[in-house]
């Protein structure tokens, strides 16, 4: 055995690690080999010494301050605890907490997302305002007319029947009352995006001061039409209540219509469809100025656009002759004789795709 | 049940009566375990408090697969050895002369005076030694130093080493040849014969 491996062992054999066979090479070298011998002899004294070493005392001190300070971890990790405990049960009440947040929010949006598309009417609200002497005439004149019969407390009621080419006006739940929603289907197309409603507080105001031509006599309907160019008709009371919401413009026009109120007009609702509105908006009121008319109003919203105007009765029917070269022309309301000298005439823009 | 781990369950059912036990049974062992490792009391003293709040922490973390005082042990050995990196990182190595002289905190110099007892010289040769050995236990490499300490000092055995430093038996013995064989001849050297 070589003195390198004989001293590798050394160590192993002086616990009587190895195993027989190599316990007695070790031996038979050390015996032959005195250097080895004397590299024993000190691993021996060395691991003497090492296991002489003497222990050293903690500090009495020792074990009071380490419960003083494990005592100081417990009550960490009590407050700790208390924060979040029990968390077995809190968990699953935050998880169902959650839960419940997350189904409301999503109930309550979908709940405002129909209120957006739907106008509140307060039936109670409606106010029945003295018809003028000039309406009176016209209700005479009017009268007998299957659709003059509806009263307004019909109309309250939401009991409105949808006249000819007219909106059609739903009621949304008989249970609702006070807040009987109606949804506005125009008929125009299935295509049109239905329209909010007025809210009556608002119609109040436009009807009030001064807006005594948007006071219709009830019996002015479409029993009484003849042709588009040549009998014309004002807004049923209805109709003015379920003005589009959409159209935020129609406030203002209302709002702006007392101020007219000193020349008595008839107000036509037309719908044009047409492909560019800038272009054909553009054209109307080139049309209109040489017609003499005058533009009350004009509003552009993307795919929609509404344009005010007035003019005098007698160029009406030229102006609709015109209209109805420049787009798809569609009268709205139901036309009735014409008494006025000026007519306004609202026209509602549709864009029709491009083919 | 063994006794500990009686105590341990006892602990981790947030007595600490059974943990004083335990740490009036252990502090000793654990401090001469990182005494040897350390070489500074105070830091040993520090380390062991360490030690056994970091066990309180984790008490419920000991699956009772080895023995609690082995499971310490590691604790000890790990936080013996963190300290020694903060110390070299910080200090370095401070040398000082066992001859320089000791000023205490009045200015004075303190002079011990000569012992009349007859067996100074031999308490002064047997702490000189000590202190020897201690120095070449320092100059071992923390892995080496550590099985020479759990086995020659401690006389844990090859098992409860392994298990303590969570390395093989045959790592064990490698490395305790090296730290024996690097023990004589530290001490042949500083002794002048062994």
């Amino acid at each position: 055995m070589e003195c390198d491996k004989c001293k590798e062992r050394l160590s192993h054999y002086m616990e009587g690690l190895l195993d027989p066979e190599k316990t007695t090479l070790v031996r038979t070298h050390l015996d032959s080999c005195e250097e080895c011998r004397g590299v024993y002899s000190e691993l021996k004294k060395a691991v003497e010494h090492i296991r002489e070493l003497e222990e050293v005392e903690p500090p009495r001190w020792m074990t009071q301050k380490i419960m003083d300070r494990v005592k100081e971890e417990k009550e960490k990790k009590g407050i700790w605890r208390r924060m979040f405990y029990p968390l077995h049960v809190k968990l699953p009440i935050e998880a169902a907490a959650t839960l419940i947040i997350a189904i409301t929010a999503i109930y309550v949006f979908k709940a405002a997302e129909h209120d957006f598309k739907t106008a509140v009417l307060r039936p109670g609200e409606v106010v029945e305002k003295p018809l003028s002497t000039e309406d009176k005439i016209r209700n005479d004149v009017a009268e007998p007319s299957k659709a003059g019969k509806e009263s307004a407390s019909d109309v309250t009621a939401g009991k409105t029947e949808p006249a000819a080419g007219q909106t059609e006006v739903h009621r949304a739940s008989p249970a609702d009352t006070p807040q009987n929603i109606f949804k506005e289907k125009p008929s125009i197309g299935a295509a049109q995006p239905a329209r909010s409603l007025q809210q009556p507080v608002r119609e109040k105001d436009l009807r009030g001061e001064g807006g005594a031509e948007f006071e219709k006599p009830e019996s002015m309907d479409a029993g009484n039409a003849k042709t588009r160019m040549e009998y014309f008709v004002r807004p049923k009371r209805e109709e003015l209540k379920h003005k589009p919401a959409a159209a935020e413009p129609m406030e203002e026009i209302s709002k702006a219509a007392p101020k007219e109120a000193a020349v008595p007009s008839h107000e036509i609702n037309l719908t044009l469809g047409v492909r560019d509105i800038d272009n054909v908006m553009d054209e109307i009121k080139k049309v209109l100025s040489n017609l003499d008319g005058r533009t009350i109003l004009s509003d552009t919203d993307r795919d929609k656009a509404i344009l005010i105007i007035e003019v005098e009765n007698r160029k009406v029917v030229e102006l609709l002759e015109k209209l109805g070269s420049i787009g798809e022309l569609r009268e709205e309301t139901p036309s009735s004789e014409i008494m006025e000298k000026t007519v306004r005439i609202r026209i509602n823009f549709k864009k029709m795709p491009i083919r | 049940m063994d006794d500990d781990l009686r105590k341990v369950s006892l602990c981790k059912k947030g007595d600490l009566d059974a943990f004083e036990e335990l740490v009036i049974k252990y502090q000793k062992k654990m401090l001469n375990i990182s005494f040897r490792m350390i070489g500074n009391y105070e830091e040993a003293c520090e380390v062991v408090q360490d030690a056994f709040v970091s066990a309180y922490k984790h008490i419920t973390d000991f699956e009772g697969r080895s023995g609690f005082s082995t499971w310490l042990c590691s604790i000890v050995i790990n936080l013996s050895r963190n300290r020694l990196k903060q110390s070299k990182a910080a200090l370095g190595r401070e040398l000082f002369s066992m001859d320089d002289p000791i000023t205490t905190e009045s200015g004075f110099i303190s002079i011990e005076p000569a012992s009349q007892d007859p067996n100074a010289l031999e308490q002064l040769e047997k702490k000189e030694l000590q202190e020897k050995i201690q120095d070449c236990i320092g100059r071992l490499d923390p892995d080496f130093r550590s099985v020479l300490v759990l086995r020659d000092i401690q006389g844990f055995s090859y098992e409860e080493v392994s298990g303590a430093l969570n390395i093989n038996p045959g790592t064990v013995k490698s490395r305790l040849f090296r730290a024996r064989d690097s023990m004589r001849d530290c001490l042949k050297k500083s002794l002048g014969r062994l």
